[in-house]
């Protein structure tokens, strides 16, 4: 596989043997030199075959290892050429994103609260293997139509918060004959609950911000104590994504289409099979709305009762919810003209820059709220979408894993893991003690460095920095 | 012949890559089995429940370890149990069927990361020297 070094963080793989397109890759040299040891860029080339693609096949800063695409893969198709989607450059999580709230605390306020703060939310965040979850089976069906409008009628967030969601909490063209009884059956008790891996509820503090009108904007200052949420759909998407991949593999041959992964199975947009997939993700995504929201509104009342304040007085008003696994049908302009795309995001985040009509109106002067977040023990960043993004108005979406799971467990215990965040004046209530070591910081890229070769790249542009106090892990 | 070795963890950034081998395609869908939860708890000790039945079908060997690895997810996540001991028979007409000893997972000690998926990335069965192997891909 030939790279070839475009500048300081533009990688090119120039278009050979059933490539479609080059890749093309956004990162510095030592955000590099994993991807180059393992084989996230032979996955960057892979979907370089996808049918329709357009552009490049493109990595974002955090690039690493996935399956079928990599992760922090961006990719394209031409939906009225035959341009096709992939359940594989969605991801098995539909709709896994982030979700950040505000508050009217400061870091000393918390420090004088810490104890009952972290007490509150290890009590009622539901984590971990069966560990049940906060809203009624009864409302899961509903949400697969209106997303977190449906939980919001029931009681949860506030009318306010849709405007703060992407795609204001609700997908269109959800069908809910698309989901699988089984998909129910495994999302049934799981609306409002984080699930595991990588996800987590974290109170962070802004340590730093580099955008004050931007910052200002979305609700944020120097200071301010915030809540930042990781979690999706649950086994509701991955039974969806299993049901999908299955039904796509044997309908593939149909429509003459060969990929390198099978992982990457794929069927045109403009298809029966393609427009089930798209419904059935759409409906997928707003069960992940509904669960980031119901969260939420638990983390509000646990700041309530932690501070003795009513939940109004906490001011926790949502900054905003980004997806970062999702193909969207989006208009973006491809060699001078405008054309009708769907873009996979599979492990980044969408990142419309000022101006873009979907975004509410008091955030388009400044472009849309990007979050990524690090990983426990080390900042987290909140960026702006910018004019002229060159990756289909996508950003990453984290600090990118460095390390295997069995390779982070070797380098230290659990415990030592909670117990060096803990004396680093962090909380952790963990899911599972034993499996920390699994989301080491030490196993993650430096996200400092991600968010940073994000502006250099003209991705996003740096706004805020987060630095946890406390993380609930799943 | 004696073939101790199961399975192996191989290595990959995020998820959990593993070879699985046996000496027979039930010896393999066995150990894919017991691999499956291995990987996420300690079952050596744990008490077990009256065996319960389960099956899969699918078009091929590899469509079918799929099929299996998948069903055994759903019984975990929805039942909220662990198998072990399992017992297979894989018909020549592309299914398999089996049973195995449940145990509650609240019982058990989480040793590795839930496991959510069964990923089609890197998918192999093959029939090598006379062992039955397989690479298959964990989302987790």
């Amino acid at each position: 596989m030939t790279l070839v070094r475009s500048s300081d963080i533009v990688w090119d793989i120039p278009r050979l043997h059933g490539m479609r397109v080059p890749g093309r890759l956004f990162a510095s040299e030592p955000l590099m030199l994993k991807a180059r040891e393992d084989r996230a860029i032979q996955q960057v080339e892979n979907v370089a075959h996808l049918p329709g693609i357009v552009g490049y096949s493109m990595a974002m800063p955090d690039i690493h290892w996935g399956y079928g695409f990599p992760i922090g893969g961006v990719a394209a198709t031409d939906v009225e050429n035959g341009g096709v989607v992939s359940p594989g450059g969605v991801g098995f999580d539909i709709c896994c994103g982030v979700r950040l709230l505000a508050s009217s605390f400061g870091e000393e306020d918390f420090a004088g609260r810490r104890r009952e703060l972290m007490a509150e939310l290890d009590r009622r965040i539901p984590r971990g293997l069966g560990k049940g979850s906060i809203a009624d089976s009864s409302l899961v069906r509903r949400t697969l139509i209106g997303g977190a409008a449906t939980v919001l009628e029931a009681g949860y967030g506030r009318p306010a918060d849709l405007d703060r969601c992407e795609e204001h909490g609700t997908s269109a063209g959800a069908d809910v004959a698309a989901i699988s009884a089984r998909a129910l059956e495994r999302g049934g008790s799981q609306l409002g609950s984080l699930g595991s891996g990588n996800h987590f509820l974290e109170v962070q503090v802004v340590d730093q911000v580099l955008d004050g009108e931007a910052a200002a904007v979305f609700g944020l200052s120097k200071g301010m104590v915030v809540v930042m949420i990781h979690c999706g759909s649950r086994g509701l998407g991955h039974q969806t994504c299993t049901d999908q991949l299955k039904l796509m593999g044997s309908a593939m041959s149909r429509y003459g289409i060969e990929v390198p992964d099978r992982q990457l199975a794929c069927v045109p947009v403009r298809s029966p099979e393609g427009e089930r997939y798209l419904a059935a993700m759409a409906a997928a995504s707003n069960f992940a709305w509904a669960n980031r929201h119901v969260l939420a509104h638990e983390a509000r009342k646990a700041f309530a009762a932690a501070f003795g304040v009513s939940m109004e007085r906490t001011g926790m008003q949502l900054v905003y919810d980004v997806a970062h696994n999702l193909a969207k049908v989006e208009r973006h302009e491809v060699g001078g003209a405008e054309r009708l795309l769907c873009v996979h995001r599979k492990g980044a985040t969408r990142a419309f820059g000022p101006g873009h009509p979907d975004l509410p109106e008091d955030l388009r002067r400044v472009g849309q709220p990007v979050l990524v977040p690090g990983s426990m023990g080390t900042a987290s960043w909140v960026l702006r979408g910018v004019p002229d993004n060159p990756a289909f108005a996508s950003a990453a979406h984290g600090a990118g894993r460095l390390m295997s799971r069995k390779k982070a467990k070797q380098q230290e215990t659990g415990r030592a893991v909670m117990d060096g965040l803990e004396a680093g004046g962090i909380s952790v209530r963990p899911g599972s003690v034993g499996l920390l070591s699994e989301e080491a910081p030490y196993a993650y890229k430096d996200v400092d460095e991600v968010a940073r070769v994000c502006e250099v790249a003209g991705l996003a542009q740096r706004v805020a920095r987060l630095r946890p106090l406390g993380v609930v892990k799943g | 012949m004696v073939f101790v070795q199961r399975f192996e963890i191989l290595p990959h950034t995020a998820d959990v890559a593993v070879a699985i081998y046996g000496e027979s395609l039930a010896d393999l869908f066995v150990n894919a089995g017991s691999a499956l939860f291995e990987l996420m708890f300690e079952m050596g000790a744990a008490p077990v429940g009256e065996p319960i039945r389960v099956e899969a079908a699918g078009d091929g060997i590899e469509e079918l370890l799929v099929a299996w690895l998948s069903e055994l997810l759903f019984v975990f996540e929805v039942k909220g149990i662990a198998l072990s001991g399992f017992e297979v028979t894989v018909t020549n007409g592309g299914a398999v069927v089996g049973s195995a000893n449940p145990t509650p997972t609240a019982e058990l000690v989480l040793t590795g990361a839930p496991i959510k998926a069964v990923t089609y990335h890197d998918l192999a069965v093959r029939l090598v020297g006379g062992v039955w192997t397989a690479i298959v891909v964990f989302d987790v």
